[in-house]
């Protein structure tokens, strides 16, 4: 989680990521930041999220992103 | 049949009729036929392309549905192990995308034979002359469809969907052929999806006034912008755009302003239209409007700006773009050489021009509407790399926090955009110019001397034009087209109604009919 966390306050530094819970939907992260997350995720934890993976559900909080980089690595 | 005509209110009153007529399990039976006849209408041929769409996208999601069910069926009857069932599914997506390939090479081959055919012999032709040949290849004169972009996008989207097992696919036929051709929104959009539309498109509707009321309501209010705003906007900035020779200076700026009004009276009208005839239908069609010149950035304007279409972009090109393995080997290069912000943005490059190249030919095929997608593209890259220094310069300045600093953002993203629009009317080059001209040679003063005269707006259509478009700004004080309405619900009936009556009093009076404008078109239709 601490890895997940210094990504994404290297792409948006603004947000607390330990509350917030709309990341996707009140628009703090945007269309580019998504696809920079997407990238960093896959480089450090080997992962490869499918483009039907990028939805609001699974990243609206640090906690759903991590969630489901766990799911992936189950290979769900 | 177009949306602003005679015969189409006659034809949506009888499909009114009709539809509410019927027992409920039949209505969407009327729509269907409903929506084929209104198809017909400029040539029963013109049904071959539709039913061509419905018909391959059925099956091949069918069959993509059925494998993924065979699939299931297999992992729970026979348990195989985590390798097992990896290459099980590994197998059966391969042979998936297979089959959602074939339908998109289907319908996009159509659609580009008939739309950039002849834009590609103007190519070839060029090249051709360049190196010498005498002779051309002889434009084919196809006849485009009606909509053919916004139901082959909205088609191509469920193929897709039900490709990712979004859901279920359509097991009727005719349900689905109803999906694809529903009528009000067959010739601009919106470009739904099948989970949003499926429910209200296939259930019992019963007579409701307030449906019928609020989207009368709705219809006019797109009549007003169309009628009244638009069609006495449109000639005038033609006339501005069509001659830049003559219309330089203070004219560059009238022009920008005046045709980004234009476009969006045009198409949000033609949008208002299509919503208040389906609200008529109790059916919800989503919104493609969110107030876009309240954008205080460019991104936030393309958020708010034909919702729908970028919306599809996004989800069917830009994600997949950038977790393609093109993007995922060209970062990973990037990275190497350059270090690991490289290696992020990458990604976000190739989408943001893809998409921008397919939003750009997908208004035109030309290279005037590839570069205004391209322009796009790059402001919004260029204005993502600043990011950083935009955060530090707001942390730097209380004043950013101001309502006159957000009004600051508003009419520079609106200028911003308006000049972004240039590149759809004015070839690259040209644009330049036609800047410089504006920012060296401009003066009031040429607002007197005889240009603007011809340009066919006498006092009364200024005076019109200043109050619709005021009424236009004004309507954005509401947050959406539901608070309006739940504002207009609150007033007394007479209000309401009075309210109704005088705004087809309006439409029917100030509207413009005939001036040499073909007011039954819309830009957008040509898309």
């Amino acid at each position: 989680m601490e890895e997940l966390i210094e990504i994404l306050e290297e792409i948006n530094p603004e947000t607390d990521y330990a509350v917030c819970r709309n990341l996707v939907d009140d628009g703090i992260l945007t269309s580019f930041e998504l696809v920079m997350l997407v990238t960093q995720i896959n480089d450090t934890f080997g992962v490869s999220i499918p483009p039907a993976w990028i939805v609001p559900e699974n990243f609206n909080s640090a906690a759903a992103i991590f969630e489901m980089i766990q799911r992936l690595e189950e290979g769900e | 049949m177009f949306l602003v005509s005679y015969e189409f209110v006659l034809f949506f009153a009888a499909v009114l009729v009709l539809y509410y007529g019927v027992a409920g399990r039949f209505q969407w039976i009327v729509l269907l036929l409903s929506s084929y006849l209104f198809y017909a209408q400029g040539g029963i041929g013109y049904l071959f392309y539709p039913v061509f769409t419905t018909v391959t996208t059925w099956f091949l999601a069918g069959a993509i549905g059925s494998m993924s069910r065979k699939s299931k069926a297999w992992i729970k009857e026979n348990n195989p192990g985590r390798e097992e069932k990896k290459e099980h599914n590994r197998l059966v997506k391969r042979s998936q995308r297979r089959i959602m390939v074939l339908g998109l090479v289907l319908n996009f081959g159509i659609l580009a034979v008939l739309k950039y055919f002849n834009f590609l012999l103007e190519n070839v032709n060029i090249f051709l002359h360049g190196a010498g040949a005498e002779g051309e290849f002889v434009f084919v004169n196809w006849l485009l469809p009606l909509g053919i972009s916004y139901y082959t996008f909205q088609s191509m989207g469920y193929l897709i969907d039900v490709y990712y097992r979004k859901y279920e696919p359509e097991k009727n036929l005719a349900r689905f052929a109803l999906f694809v051709s529903f009528f009000p929104q067959l010739v601009a959009g919106p470009i739904s999806r099948f989970e949003q539309l499926k429910d209200s498109l296939y259930a019992n509707h019963r007579l409701q006034l307030r449906n019928i009321r609020l989207g009368a309501e709705r219809m006019l209010w797109g009549y007003f912008k169309k009628l009244v705003i638009a069609d006495r906007l449109g000639p005038a900035v033609s006339v501005i755009i069509g001659d830049p020779q003559t219309y330089d200076g203070i004219y560059v700026f009238l022009g920008m302003v005046g045709y980004t009004l234009w476009m969006y009276a045009d198409f949000a009208g033609g949008i208002d239209i299509v919503l208040g005839a389906a609200r008529m239908l109790d059916i919800s069609l989503p919104e493609n409007f969110d107030r876009p010149f309240l954008s205080k950035s460019l991104g936030e304007f393309w958020r708010r700006w034909h919702m729908t279409l970028m919306l599809w972009l996004r989800e069917y090109i830009f994600f997949p773009v950038s977790t393609s393995r093109l993007a995922k080997s060209g970062s990973k290069l990037a990275g190497i050489v350059s270090g690991k912000k490289a290696a992020g943005r990458i990604p976000v490059y190739m989408a943001t021009l893809t998409v921008w190249f397919v939003a750009g030919i997908w208004h035109g095929a030309s290279w005037k509407f590839a570069a205004w997608g391209m322009m796009n593209g790059a402001v919004l890259l260029i204005s993502q790399e600043l990011t950083p220094w935009y955060r530090n310069f707001h942390d730097a300045h209380g004043f950013v926090k101001t309502r006159m600093y957000s009004w600051f953002q508003i009419v520079r993203t609106f200028l911003l955009f308006a000049c972004l629009e240039m590149f759809e009317y004015y070839s690259f080059g040209r644009v330049f110019f036609m800047l410089r001209s504006l920012v060296c040679s401009s003066s009031l003063s040429q607002l007197g001397d005889g240009r603007f005269e011809a340009l066919g707006l006498k006092g009364a259509d200024l005076l019109v034009l200043g109050a619709g478009i005021f009424a236009m700004a004004g309507s954005g004080f509401f947050k959406d087209q539901k608070s309006a309405g739940e504002w207009m619900e609150k007033r007394p009936v007479f209000a309401r109604y009075g309210l109704i009556f005088g705004m087809f009093l309006l439409v029917l009076v100030t509207g413009v009919y005939g001036r040499g404008y073909d007011a039954s078109q819309f830009i957008y239709n040509q898309f």
